[in-house]
């Protein structure tokens, strides 16, 4: 939170005004639009906007003009987000665990031996993927698919998935976060990404065929 | 494990495993692999067509992944607050707007 200095400007005609009162009517879509995109449940999307006017409202004097209102209140949204991530990721299982059984997870993927062919197990395989599906990931059905997807991983393998891939933060950032180390981040990383692309493949693909 | 100097070492790091080469597709997506690393992803993957398949889906969905990102600030709302929600939202911001 922005503190300013101790007596407010006397003065505050210059002062950018923010119109508070036509928030909801002129962001609240906006902003509900954006973090349905990054929480996948209406609920809690609501909960973040509602959070972000508030917050708003408790830092409207560090509101200077330099952005729009929309902008500003996207950049409130945007912490509040990543804040819901972390949350979804540190709760539930300590790491080390988590960690092992991610590693004994890999045995769904990949059989062990067989250096010289390829070691996929036959249900980890990937499938081509059809024309018309590919074409067809540009529309919001298949944000939605993606997000159910997400949702059947733990969370804190969603949260960083989605750290990484949608507000594009750094891998530290991300794994102070998340309070996991680097190598633990692409464990992590690696077998979201292989379950993923499984889901999608059934989710989407076989939909779509 | 024979060493990197062996001859079945070098084997070894030519022939990496398939959940090697994936985990450095994951990794190529974020940062730039040493000049082995691409060498052994390249080189399996010009012999193994799910290797290959998994980097180029993987590709496919980072790149959709950002576009609907962009899009969900940039585009008119696909999703909508119903009206309830929002008169509910402005009275609760009002009262604490005084």
């Amino acid at each position: 939170m922005l503190t300013q200095g101790a007596a407010p400007p006397p003065d505050d005609s210059a002062k950018p005004r923010l119109n508070v009162s036509q928030w909801v009517a002129m962001y609240g879509d906006c902003l509900y639009n954006y973090a349905v995109y990054r929480v996948n449940d209406a609920n809690e999307a609501q909960d973040l906007v509602q959070d972000t006017f508030l917050a708003g409202i408790k830092a409207k004097d560090s509101f200077r003009g330099d952005c729009s209102e929309k902008t500003w209140l996207i950049t409130i949204l945007k912490r509040k987000v990543i804040d819901h991530y972390r949350k979804k990721g540190v709760q539930g299982i300590q790491s080390s665990i988590d960690t092992e059984q991610v590693a004994a997870g890999y045995e769904q993927f990949f059989n062990e031996d067989g250096h010289l062919e390829n070691n996929w197990t036959s249900q980890a395989k990937p499938h081509s993927w059809s024309y018309s599906g590919t074409q067809a990931m540009e529309t919001r059905e298949f944000y939605e698919v993606l997000n159910r997807c997400l949702s059947t991983l733990p969370g804190k393998w969603s949260s960083l998935f989605r750290m990484k891939n949608m507000e594009d933060l750094e891998t530290d950032v991300i794994c102070k976060e998340l309070n996991i180390s680097p190598s633990n981040y692409w464990i992590i990383m690696h077998r979201t990404r292989l379950q993923l692309r499984k889901c999608i493949e059934i989710s989407w693909f076989d939909l779509k065929k | 494990m024979a060493g990197k100097k062996t001859l079945l070492g070098k084997i070894n790091n030519l022939f990496p495993t398939c959940k090697e080469v994936t985990l450095l597709v994951v990794k190529e997506h974020e940062m730039e692999l040493s000049r082995n690393e691409k060498i052994k992803l390249i080189f399996h993957a010009s012999m193994c067509k799910f290797c290959k398949m998994f980097r180029k889906q993987s590709a496919l969905l980072n790149e959709h992944i950002h576009k609907a990102a962009e899009r969900s600030e940039k585009e008119a709302p696909q999703f909508r607050l119903s009206e309830a929600r929002k008169a509910q939202m402005q009275s609760e911001l009002d009262k604490e707007n005084k």
